[in-house]
């Protein structure tokens, strides 16, 4: 990465391998509260293994797919 | 002898029920079949089970309990119908069943930090607990390290390391239940969240009868949910009008289902410590590399058309010498029947009706087979998550999500279950859509259908690189249904089912090898069940229309071939064939079937059909394999040739009266599309009424699929015919 930066950024934008850690999840709706249960919560290891329309991350030792638009709802800290 | 009757008799004073819960996909019905030896449906996805099923238990001390198997969930605020059935069982908010005496849950070792979330959830209901720590195999090939002795002393409930697909650790587990049903200690609760909370879930919970604690925990916290709504309308507006003051008085910023997340995420990280060990969470697996071709845009999707063509292709491919082979048995038992048995209606219905018809279906077993085979082994190697999630992109326009492909997937085998399995869906109406196009995918029972006509019709010619061209158009019927369910699912999205885009959340979990004992537990059950189907449901019809085109036996027809006979004396044996066929045609004329079909012929006509399969097909409106044995009565009758008990020749002889083929083509794709696109299985729209609870939507699913079939058909036809395949 030409730049880094401290800001945590959603996961909609990462790369296919980044990797880094919840910031937070946003939203009071069942998907975000699902998410949260499933361990989605700050501090929680990262990692997008698919990007495109629907994307697949990796919480912790899970592996979700979600769309694009709604992993919007997570921020996220990339590792350098 | 006493003590036989005795422990006989035990079971039905007061067993004790003990259910089974969990995440989804972390092996809890692999372990209830073990423990009962029952068959229930296993598979490597989230969200097979989605029923509760019972099965007894055998402890070590000869006494029996009732193992309860119920739909995973992530946690107790339930969030779809599957997930619904579990809490509601586990809060005791059913009726008819048995109170739970305790709870096995089934934990995933190497998702064990997520696993426990639950496990917090349910050290709170006042029911003792027992973890069945599984997967410890592939916790352990990821270099994780779980030390169980600490972690059920921090947790205060019996951990009990298992391996449940390697039936290992199964008698520590049945000694621990054992003494668990029998003493029941409720494990003490851990204060994890704030004692204002309880305060006023117990005041609540004193005021209202058949109220728990636990309950009143549960809907304070999910305001919104699923569950909550549930709960609130069963307990009435009073109810409802506490629960809200509660809520206010201990809500204070952030909404109590953010604050419960954390709170217990910070619980299982401190029982964790020093419990788990994890050298790299983030590693990659080798399912992630497999995952980067088989979930990539473009070769994840060709993957897919590649299995796909494959399957299609290998079940012609495959089954042929196994269907002569039964095809083979059928001739001889029909020939051996002909023999023995008396000639006159006896003779006809065991022969024409029971041998031709129910021997014609059961010809395609080896087919079943086959496809259920490919059905099992995608199911359980981990491929179905994945094929949902490229499915999402599809799905998205017309208003549904990768969820739906699950169950629809699942309508390939049969729409039952597809339609049941609808209730990992969270939306109402994605999954009143979802069960309304389910029964358009190609379920099993299509299969004898396109096989029968596909095997007489489709030139046997390889396309490309082992592709055949009977492979291609089976493939190509099971897409029919699917490019249909798309602007089906659609229209109904915009109009009768309209609502907001909903969110896809799904669990990829990891590839593995796909289990044999699994694999071969769901061909053997199909198997089964299509035989039990050709034996009692296909029997029963096929008899019907036997009698239908057998009667009534006509005086003058017999008088006036007698005649002809006497006077033809001497002639060849080639004449006398022919005399008799004229004969068996005229008698299948006018037969009630065959007065009925010649009322019918004007609305089946314009889709290239001739009386007797206009007739097949609507008696085939019960159950879809019926017109393979219904063709089959029909040609058997109008025929003489005794030899051939085989559909596929006399489906290729047929004329029309003036001596013109019946069937070619274009006549054949047209049915196969009818039946393709066709409501016809009562037991489909049972279902559908039961899960809606509406009259209005099998009623909806029929009259639409029945108008596309139709539609479908004509236009196949015309086009076959415009294109010169006739
Ligand atoms: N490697 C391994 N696989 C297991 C073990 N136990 C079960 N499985 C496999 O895990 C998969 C899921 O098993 P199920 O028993 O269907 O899981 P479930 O918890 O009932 O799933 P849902 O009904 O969807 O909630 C199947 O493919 C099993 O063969 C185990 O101890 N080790
Ligand atoms: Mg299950």
């Amino acid at each position: 990465m030409a730049y880094a930066t401290d800001a945590a950024t959603p996961l909609s934008i990462w790369g296919r391998g980044d990797e880094g850690t919840i910031e937070s999840v946003s939203g009071a709706n069942q998907l975000s509260a699902r998410l949260r249960e499933v361990g989605a919560i700050p501090g929680v290891p990262v990692r997008v293994l698919r990007v495109g329309s629907t994307v697949v991350i990796q919480v912790g030792s899970s592996r979700f797919c979600l769309r694009k638009t709604d992993a919007t709802c997570i921020k996220g800290m990339k590792a350098a | 002898m006493a003590t036989d009757i005795a422990d006989r008799e035990r079971p039905y004073v007061g067993r004790a029920t003990v259910a089974v819960v969990g995440n989804p996909n972390t092996g809890k019905t692999t372990l209830f079949n073990a423990l009962t030896g029952l068959s229930q449906r296993v598979g490597n996805f989230p969200g097979v089970t989605v029923e509760r099923k019972v099965g007894q238990l055998t402890l070590p001390d000869k006494s029996a309990i009732d193992l309860l198997d119920l739909p995973g969930t992530y946690s107790l605020s339930a969030k779809s119908p599957d997930e619904l059935i579990a809490v509601e069982a586990l809060m005791g908010l059913l009726k008819s069943e048995s109170t739970i005496q305790a709870v096995l849950v089934v934990l995933d070792a190497s998702n064990l930090r997520r696993s426990l979330y639950i496990v917090s959830q349910l050290l709170e209901i006042d029911l003792p607990l027992v973890v069945a720590l599984n997967m410890l195999d592939v916790a352990k090939a990821r270099g994780i390290l779980i030390d169980a002795p600490a972690l059920s002393e921090r947790l205060g409930v019996p951990v009990i390391p298992i391996q449940a697909n390697k039936r290992t650790g199964l008698d520590e587990l049945k000694e621990v239940l054992s003494r668990v049903v029998e003493k029941g200690a409720v494990p003490s609760r851990s204060p994890i969240l704030p004692q204002a909370w309880w305060v006023e879930a117990e005041q609540l919970a004193q005021k209202y009868e058949g109220v728990s604690t636990g309950l009143v925990l549960r809907v304070l916290i999910d305001n919104q949910n699923t569950f909550a709504s549930h709960v609130v309308e069963r307990f009435g507006d009073d109810f409802a009008a506490d629960l809200h003051a509660s809520r206010a008085k201990v809500n204070v910023g952030d909404a109590l289902a953010n604050q419960e997340i954390e709170l217990r995420y910070g619980w299982v990280d401190e029982a964790l410590d020093g419990v788990l060990r994890d050298p790299e969470p983030l590693r990659v697996t080798r399912s992630d590399r497999l995952d980067r071709v088989l979930t990539h845009p473009l070769w994840g999707s060709l993957s897919f058309a590649v299995i796909m063509a494959f399957v299609f292709q290998s079940i012609f491919s495959w089954a042929v010498p196994l269907m002569d082979g039964i095809d083979a048995l059928f001739g001889t038992v029909g020939g051996w029947a002909s023999g023995y048995l008396p000639e006159g209606a006896l003779q006809s219905m065991v022969v024409d009706g029971v041998i031709a018809g129910v021997g014609g279906v059961v010809i395609f077993l080896p087919q079943i087979c086959i496809l259920f085979l490919f059905i099992a082994v995608l199911e359980d190697c981990g491929y179905m998550a994945r094929a949902a999630l490229l499915m999402d992109r599809l799905l998205t326009p017309c208003g549904l999500s990768g969820k739906s492909f699950i169950p629809l997937l699942s309508s390939f085998a049969c729409a039952i279950p597809g339609v049941m399995a609808t209730r990992t869906i969270n939306d109402p109406k994605d999954r009143i859509a979802t069960m309304l196009v389910a029964p358009l995918m190609s379920c099993s029972a299509r299969l004898p259908v396109y096989a029968i006509f596909i095997g007489a019709f489709i030139p046997d010619q390889n396309v490309w690189g082992g592709i055949g061209l009977q492979g291609l158009t089976l493939f190509a019927l099971y897409c029919v249904g699917i490019f249909v369910a798309i602007p089906v699912a659609w229209i109904l999205k915009k109009t009768l089912l309209r609502g907001q885009p909903t969110p896809f959340l799904l669990e990829l979990p990891s590839y593995k090898i796909p289990d044999v004992g699994t694999v071969g537990m769901r061909i053997y059950q199909s198997g089964r069940h299509f035989i039990e189907r050709a034996g009692t449901l296909i029997l029963a019809a096929t008899i019907v229309m036997w009698a239908l085109a057998y009667f009534p036996r006509s005086e003058t027809i017999t008088a006036h071939y007698e005649a002809e006979r006497e006077r033809l004396a001497g002639a060849s044996e080639e004449i006398l064939d022919d005399l008799r066929a004229k004969e068996a045609g005229e008698m299948l004329q006018q037969s009630f079937l065959g007065r009925m079909g010649q009322a019918l012929e004007p609305v089946v006509e314009p889709l290239g059909w001739d009386w007797r399969i206009g007739m097949a097909a609507l008696a085939s409106f019960p159950a879809r394999e019926v017109i393979v044995a219904v063709l089959g009565t029909i040609y058997s009758l109008g025929e003489v040739d005794e030899e051939s008990t085989s559909l596929r020749d006399a489906l290729q002889a047929a004329t029309w009266s003036d001596g013109r083929k019946v069937f070619n083509i274009p006549v054949a794709l047209s049915i196969m599309v009818f039946f393709a696109l066709c409501a016809q299985c009562v037991s489909t729209l049972a279902v559908i009424q039961r899960e809606t609870g509406a009259w209005r939507w099998p009623v909806l699913t029929f009259v639409y699929m029945t108008v596309l079939a139709y539609i479908g058909a004509f236009v196949t036809y015309r086009l076959g015919m415009a294109l010169g395949w006739g």
